[in-house]
């Protein structure tokens, strides 16, 4: 059997269980579960369509001026944005909701668990792609195993980061289950923070990538998820400075004040002197830094990351609960 | 006594010439993505010089204009020692630690590429394989042939480059210039294809000598106490190395002279940036 067929009968048992989840979660819902199997039809498409054209867009210069519009068809691994995709399928969820004209939110939520379990099956599918799913190379002996490394045929080891993001997107999966009671006050809350959750979840796995879709030095997944996790969070600042909270932009600012900080840390990492030069540090002190820069800044950006979702939490759980106020009155 | 003694050396000496040649031998390297045979560990001479019978190396340190710089002069016998290898593949995007990638193909001394994954357009050959054909005049192009000679292609046009060269198959193609140096002269356009041309910055170059005999030259970046070079300055410096044609490669952070499987230019620069390709003189003296 190759790759590329175990690649797609991964997929396709992702797509089947998730969906399958999601039709199960709209019937609880009081939501037909029809619809579950409509959206995987829409999704199919439209995944393609948007991993493609965002892939497209980013690389043109390498693929549609030498390729033409054949690269659209061109079914290459490397050349689909896992992003892109995702938001394909998201839209089909709004899409399809629409088209029954039931209530969007509510379809959200009910799809926020069985896309975070389809997210864990793409990503572990990512075994099956070659260098797709790969990070830097190891030679902690420890690590130079299956799952957390994978080998070339040269027998290096490589930091197997689709190991994680499957690893994250199954504990995000679970976060929403637990969530999912105290934010029912809150139609579209529970897959508007899981969402926000995965976006910056993605931001050091990207990192990581020894493949990823850059665009003049910038790593274009993890803008669109910086971005997207960026509007998710003004969305919910927005509820919450409607229903009268005060300082409810705070959350933003802080946000956007962590994103300069992780800008800088990713600057810092490919130039760690252009920062370490500048500090008063004693020279033993700036040797041991200069030696451990990556170590240093990769901690600082997961305190960083750590922070962000933080933020996240701190507004979901003021929303659910101005929400539930909301109700009861 | 005397006869029965030299009778004895000779004979000696015959044993230890079969011996030898049972030893080690000289391989042809194949023109594919394969590695070049592990440098000898006794073949080290000091630490900037390898000599083995199939390639010499001799690395040179100094600084020049405020500015420190490493020049690599290699020495080989057979054109297929000069090869290129990549992170994940000619067609791939990935990128990895330089000397990770020099330590896989065994190379005795390496120096990064063009970063042909960036560009997205150019002429990719690479091993005798072509990857991407899709030149648009903007840039020089470099040639190098079957029998290891350079050929510098300006602001190459798009079908201008067929696969060979004066009769010659092409078996390596660099996309990223321009030309520093043609017939031991500096081009007089090398500012015009831009490169951060009037920056200071830390470049790398890879460059002909005679038949079998190149050199690689960088200077440092403008940090740590030196002042980085202009493409101009960098070209007059190169110029100055007595060689016949010179080609600017992928420069900045992703600058990296590696031998023995370290890096050895701008050294107190802890950091690495992963690059997708290098450019890597092997030995072709197998060792039992």
């Amino acid at each position: 059997m190759t790759a590329n067929v175990s690649y797609f009968i991964m997929m396709a048992a992702g797509l089947i269980l998730s969906f399958s989840l999601y039709s199960v979660r709209l019937r609880r819902r009081k939501l037909p579960a029809g619809l579950g199997w409509t959206t995987l039809f829409f999704s199919l498409p439209l995944g393609y369509f948007f991993a493609k054209l965002i892939f497209l867009i980013v690389r043109f210069k390498a693929t549609v001026s030498v390729h033409g519009l054949a690269a659209f068809i061109r079914v290459l691994p490397e050349e689909f944005s896992f992003v892109g995709g995702a938001l394909g399928v998201v839209l089909a969820v709004v899409m399809c909701a629409k088209l029954r004209r039931l209530s969007v939110p509510q379809a959200l939520d009910a799809f926020a668990p069985a896309g975070c379990l389809l997210v864990a099956f793409a990503r572990a599918a990512e075994y099956f792609l070659g260098t797709v799913g790969w990070g830097d190379y190891l030679e902690v002996d420890l690590l130079c195993r299956f799952p957390f490394a994978v080998q070339n045929s040269y027998g290096e080891w490589f930091l197997a980061v689709f190991t994680f993001e499957a690893c994250i997107a199954l504990i995000l999966f679970v976060l929403s289950f637990i969530r999912e009671g105290s934010y029912r006050t809150q139609p579209g809350l529970l897959f508007g923070h899981t969402a926000y959750s995965l976006c910056i979840c993605q931001v050091i796995p990207e990192m990581l990538r020894a493949v990823t879709i850059i665009y003049s030095f910038v790593r274009t997944e993890q803008l669109i998820c910086a971005l997207a996790a960026f509007g998710l969070l003004w969305r919910g600042c927005a509820l919450l400075s409607r229903r009268g909270k005060k300082g409810a932009y705070r959350p933003l600012v802080w946000m956007l004040l962590l994103a300069g900080l992780n800008i800088a840390l990713q600057f810092a990492l490919d130039k760690p002197y252009l920062f370490i030069d500048p500090l008063p540090l004693s020279e033993g002190a700036r040797a041991w830094l200069m030696a451990n820069s990556a170590d240093v800044f990769y901690g600082i950006m997961v305190a960083d990351v750590a922070l962000m979702l933080l933020l996240a939490w701190r507004t979901a759980h003021a929303l659910a609960a101005r929400g539930g106020k909301k109700s009861r009155a | 006594m005397t006869k029965r003694l030299s009778f004895l050396c000779i004979l000696a000496s015959l044993c230890l010439l079969l011996f030898s040649g049972a030893q080690a031998e000289v391989v042809q390297l194949p023109v594919d993505d394969s590695g070049g045979m592990p440098p000898l560990a006794f073949g080290y001479q000091g630490d900037l010089a390898y000599e083995d019978p199939t390639i010499k190396v001799s690395i040179e340190t100094g600084r020049e204009e405020n500015c420190d710089y490493w020049i690599a002069d290699i020495q080989l016998t057979d054109p297929a020692q000069l090869r290129t290898a990549s992170a994940g593949g000619f067609d791939s995007t990935m990128a990895m630690d330089g000397p990770k990638l020099a330590r896989r193909v065994n190379a005795v001394l390496a120096i990064d590429g063009d970063y042909f994954c960036y560009t997205g357009s150019g002429y990719i050959l690479r091993q005798g394989q072509l990857y991407l054909n899709k030149l648009n005049g903007d840039r020089d192009v470099l040639l190098v042939d079957e029998l290891g000679n350079f050929h510098g292609r300006h602001l190459a046009e798009d079908g201008s480059i067929t696969g060979s060269v004066r009769g010659r198959k092409i078996i390596n193609a660099f996309y990223f210039g321009p030309i520093l140096v043609e017939n031991g002269e500096v081009c007089p356009d090398v500012t015009g294809q831009d490169m951060a041309a009037r920056e200071k910055r830390q470049r790398m170059c890879i460059a002909q000598v005679g038949e079998l005999h190149y050199k690689a030259i960088c200077c440092a970046a403008p940090a740590r106490g030196s002042a980085g070079m202009t493409l101009q300055q960098f070209a007059e410096f190169v110029a100055r190395q007595d060689v016949l044609i010179a080609y600017n490669l992928d420069g900045g952070d992703s600058t990296m002279m590696i031998f023995q499987n370290e890096k050895i230019n701008d050294a107190k620069n802890s950091s690495t940036r992963r690059i997708c390709d290098i450019i890597y003189f092997a030995s072709a003296w197998k060792a039992e």
